[in-house]
């Protein structure tokens, strides 16, 4: 037990939580636990006292209060798709499972917002506002899962960012529950607002400032016509370069992906999209917006890719085409799961400029580890995606991993990046956290944290990196905890 | 550039400032003086306020400080090919825009305070211009150019470019800022695209220097479009403005603003390739048959879009309160100001209004607390940005819990902004 260990006993917990709840939406027995146990960053795990499902505000509020008071850690969750460990258990708290709060409270077409709670899966805001020709533009690739309540916790991105933002930029209003159990609404359904963006400052918070309840989220017109065209390059110098042209002739393309020759690999075996032959590398292309913008911009982008030393070109025909070459992109993450037993997905931020240099710098530190490097990304916003493919059965090679992963991160802040793009730092980054910020300003963060919730109740031991590390590796030592980062509770 | 020396002795001195001042000594800091209302009394042009229209001061016998930050000028690292731009706080946004502009980029927010857009045609003409609107384009000129960036982060207000790819907080990247207790922080990342800590720089748009005093502030930046076409619809009452706007945000036109006028008449803005624009514009206009439209390019173009900013910003001796609202709620706030004869035009497709009327000081008290009240029953919150008032939030205050726990770490003693 640690100084910060709940004032209640598990027993005693649990007839509180029943005063709360009724005994359906309590889950505590070891079966029930077992699919809470870790998020979508498999290698932290961790068996957490209760799971509790609430249906209504209140119910969070209540359960809020009595995590405070008896100081019980408790972990937000929605899908569980937080690729950082974002919403890893706490040995001595609680799960506040959301994915029963989904309804879509309302959506606006005059207003062009949806009202939604926090267990909406974020595909299911574009459905339910495509009758009216909007949809919700951000689009992570795990989109036909993930919750909009994680995604706001988070903010996350996806391939349409250097157009259309990420989730902050989407996220107009919350009302949200703090860690004390007040209920405050921030923002609103207006594009405008009067004083400080508080809705801004929630967003991206990981969960430590509290608990979405209801969001209210922008939509956009869907544009009329998209123009996506991937192109098949010698080098990922190649693609890159062809990127940096695009940018500085003025277009503003919806989006702009490479992927390399392991990831097209994934992919084809993954769901049988097929790329150029010989390609090193892909750079995929979004035009979008008025039909009449788009059919002239498409023509300043085939100058530019015949200009660039592309070696093959494939323009979607049509939108089944389009999909399928989306379908390529999205999948690439899990697909690797194909070529390799195991993979680490990394998710850092370089200056485009940078890209080349650094992707150069990967390969090496790839060749040097013994260590395959897979690299899928959004190009147009330097947001990497290397994929670390490892066989954890082999002896070390998680940690030879786990190593390669650190020194990738590290040549991203190097090169004035930043650790995440839109994974959000949870427990897999934090040690990172001073080298990006500095100590003063990241114990300044943790001031900002401890001013909301003095008990660091509220998803403890993610973004900082002295907190205490609520996960257990499958066998043996986790890397992070031999090197003295993490430790066992 | 590099960081600039002077600029940095000037922060530290700053920064010194806090740290030494007893707890009780409040700061306050002006950038280009361009937004009075957002001054403490003392330094506002009129010293006769009537008590009622004074700022309450946490020590009376203890005036706050000055921090002003007019030398703070200077771009600390502009990369066009990263989309990315960094200023010192002080540096007026008319030589940002003009950086930009060389390099076919721009702020797509566009600070009300600047009209980038047309900065050639700007260059082009001199001195007046009286418009077909009836308005002068240079009367906001020299505020326009004293504008600094540090104000245009701290007021948090956007112009009609706000509609298409977002406001202000969504094209704020990092900031340097001296906190409440004299400590140099920054928040966020030099790069386009960001996910690690928590959003400082997102807090720090419309804070009104209450959080820190910004130091500089890293924006994205986009290219600029090639050229512009505007529409104006003229119907004949605001149920037939609601319906076009309605009409326009429902289908995929990909529109750069809406602007509702004073006269309910709607600016509607398209840009693009050149050859596109009209094309695109008979389409709309197709669509909207049945209300009268006029296509502006060039010099009516430029003209219009500068009359309606004239008419929110051009007005030395009014009173401004910028009201957050929807489309849908127009009508209702039409209704409740219908007594207080107070003119009106609705920015962002009516996600904003902005009230004016003219300065009286012996009526402005009465009615602040008029329209405080129609805010509150109204659940709206307002922001007076020009004109004498003791506070300048007005209505509904929404997130107080959660503001006031941001403050006491960011400025335990209360010395930032006002009390």
């Amino acid at each position: 037990m640690s100084m910060n260990s709940p004032t209640i006993s598990t027993a005693e917990l649990l007839t509180k939580l029943r005063e709360i709840f009724p005994p359906e939406r309590i889950l505590s027995k070891r079966g029930q636990l077992a699919a809470y146990e870790s998020d979508g960053l498999t290698i932290f795990q961790q068996r957490p006292l209760a799971v509790v499902v609430p249906l209504e505000i209140e119910e969070i509020a209540a359960t809020l209060r009595l995590c405070q008071q008896y100081r019980v850690p408790y972990v937000p969750r929605g899908s569980g798709t937080s690729l950082s460990g974002g919403c890893v258990p706490h040995a001595e708290g609680i799960v506040i499972a959301l994915h029963r709060m989904n309804r879509i409270l309302q959506v606006d077409p005059v207003q062009c917002v949806a009202v939604v709670e926090p267990g909406v899966i974020n595909l299911e805001i574009t459905k339910a506002a495509a009758h009216f020709g909007l949809y919700y533009a951000p689009d992570p690739s795990s989109q036909q899962v993930c919750t909009i309540g994680g995604n706001l916790a988070f903010n996350a991105g996806g391939a349409h960012c250097l157009k259309y933002g990420m989730t902050s930029n989407h996220v107009l209003g919350a009302k949200v529950v703090l860690p004390s159990g007040d209920i405050v609404e921030l923002g609103g359904a207006s594009l405008e607002n009067v004083g400080p963006d508080l809705v801004g400052m929630f967003v991206g918070s990981e969960g430590l400032f509290g608990i979405a309840v209801e969001i209210t989220v922008r939509l956009l017109p869907k544009p009329a016509a998209f123009h996506t065209v991937l192109a098949g390059y010698p080098s990922l110098k190649s693609a890159g370069d062809a990127v940096a042209q695009i940018v500085a002739s003025g277009l503003l393309p919806g989006a702009i992906e490479i992927m390399d020759s392991l990831s097209m690999e994934a992919a084809t075996r993954a769901v049988g999209v097929e790329y150029p032959p010989q390609a090193k590398a892909v750079l995929i292309v979004e035009l979008d917006g008025t039909t009449e913008s788009v059919e002239l911009e498409k023509v300043q982008l085939q100058q530019l890719i015949e200009a660039s030393e592309a070696t093959a070109t494939l323009v979607a025909a049509n939108a089944e085409q389009r999909a399928m070459i989306w379908k390529g992109r999205k999948s690439a993450f899990s697909a690797v799961g194909l070529i390799s037993p195991d993979f680490l997905v990394q998710d850092c931020v370089v200056p485009r400029t940078k890209l080349g240099q650094v992707l150069e710098e990967i390969e090496q530190l790839s060749i040097e580890s013994g260590i395959r490097v897979a690299n899928v990304f959004h190009a147009g916003d330097g947001n990497l995606h290397p994929l670390i493919l490892f066989d954890g059965r082999v002896e070390e090679e998680l940690i030879r991993a786990e190593a390669l992963s650190a020194r990738i991160i590290t040549l991203c802040i190097q090169h004035g990046g930043s650790i995440t793009g839109e994974h959000g730092v949870g427990m897999e980054k934090r040690q990172f956290m001073p080298d990006l910020f500095g100590n003063s300003d990241v114990e300044f963060m943790r001031q900002l944290r401890l001013a909301m919730d003095r008990e660091e109740v509220s998803n403890r031991g993610k973004m900082f990196p002295d907190g205490e590390a609520p996960a257990l590796r499958l066998v043996g030592l986790h890397p992070l905890e031999s090197q003295g980062i993490a430790s066992r509770m | 550039m590099p960081i600039d020396d002077s600029c940095e002795t000037l922060v530290r001195t700053w920064a010194e400032w806090l740290k030494d001042a007893p707890a009780e000594q409040c700061f306050f800091v002006r950038g280009g003086g361009t937004k009075l209302a957002l001054l403490p009394w003392e330094v506002s042009e009129d010293r006769d306020l009537p008590i009622e229209l004074r700022r309450p001061q946490k020590d009376a016998a203890r005036p706050p400080r000055e921090i002003c930050t007019e030398k703070l000028t200077g771009i600390i690292e502009y990369r066009p090919a990263e989309f990315t731009i960094t200023v010192y706080a002080g540096t007026p946004v008319s030589e940002v825009m003009a950086v930009l502009n060389a390099h076919g980029q721009y702020l797509p927010f566009e600070s009300p305070f600047h009209v980038a857009t047309y900065d050639e045609f700007d260059k082009a003409q001199s001195g007046r211009q009286t418009n077909d609107l009836g308005n002068s384009s240079s009367r906001r000129t020299q505020s326009a150019n004293r504008t600094t960036v540090g104000g245009m982060v701290a007021a948090g207000i956007n112009g009609p470019g706000r509609l298409k790819h977002g406001g202000l907080r969504d094209f704020i990247l990092e900031v340097r800022y001296i906190d409440g207790s004299g400590e140099i922080r920054r928040g966020g990342r030099r790069v386009v695209k960001n996910a690690a800590g928590f959003d400082i720089p997102k807090l720090m748009v419309g804070s009104c220097g209450r959080f820190g005093v910004i130091v500089d502030a890293t924006f994205k930046v986009f290219p600029k479009p090639r050229d512009y076409l505007t529409l104006h619809f003229i119907p004949e009452q605001l149920g037939g403005t609601i319906e076009i706007v309605t009409t326009l945000l429902t289908h995929p036109w990909d529109l750069d603003a809406i602007e509702i006028l004073a006269d309910s008449s709607v600016l509607v803005r398209l840009s693009g390739h050149s050859e596109a624009l009209l094309k695109h514009g008979q389409r709309i206009q197709s669509r909207l048959s049945k209300y009268y439209c006029s296509f502006l390019t060039g010099a009516q173009q430029h003209q219009a879009w500068s009359a309606h900013s004239d008419w929110i910003w051009g007005e030395p001796n009014s009173t401004l309160l910028k009201v957050p609202l929807s489309l849908r709620r127009i009508f209702e706030l039409d209704e409740a100001l219908e007594e207080l004869d107070i003119r009106r035009v609705y920015g962002s497709a009516g996600n904003v209004a902005w009230l004016q009327w003219e300065t009286v000081l012996e009526q402005q008290a009465g009615r602040l607390k008029r329209l405080h009240r129609q805010l509150l029953e109204l659940r709206l919150q307002g922001q007076i940005v020009q004109g004498p008032c003791a506070h300048h939030f007005s209505g509904a205050s929404n997130g107080r819990p959660f503001f006031d726990r941001l403050k006491s770490v960011f400025d335990p003693h209360g010395r930032l902004g006002f009390v």
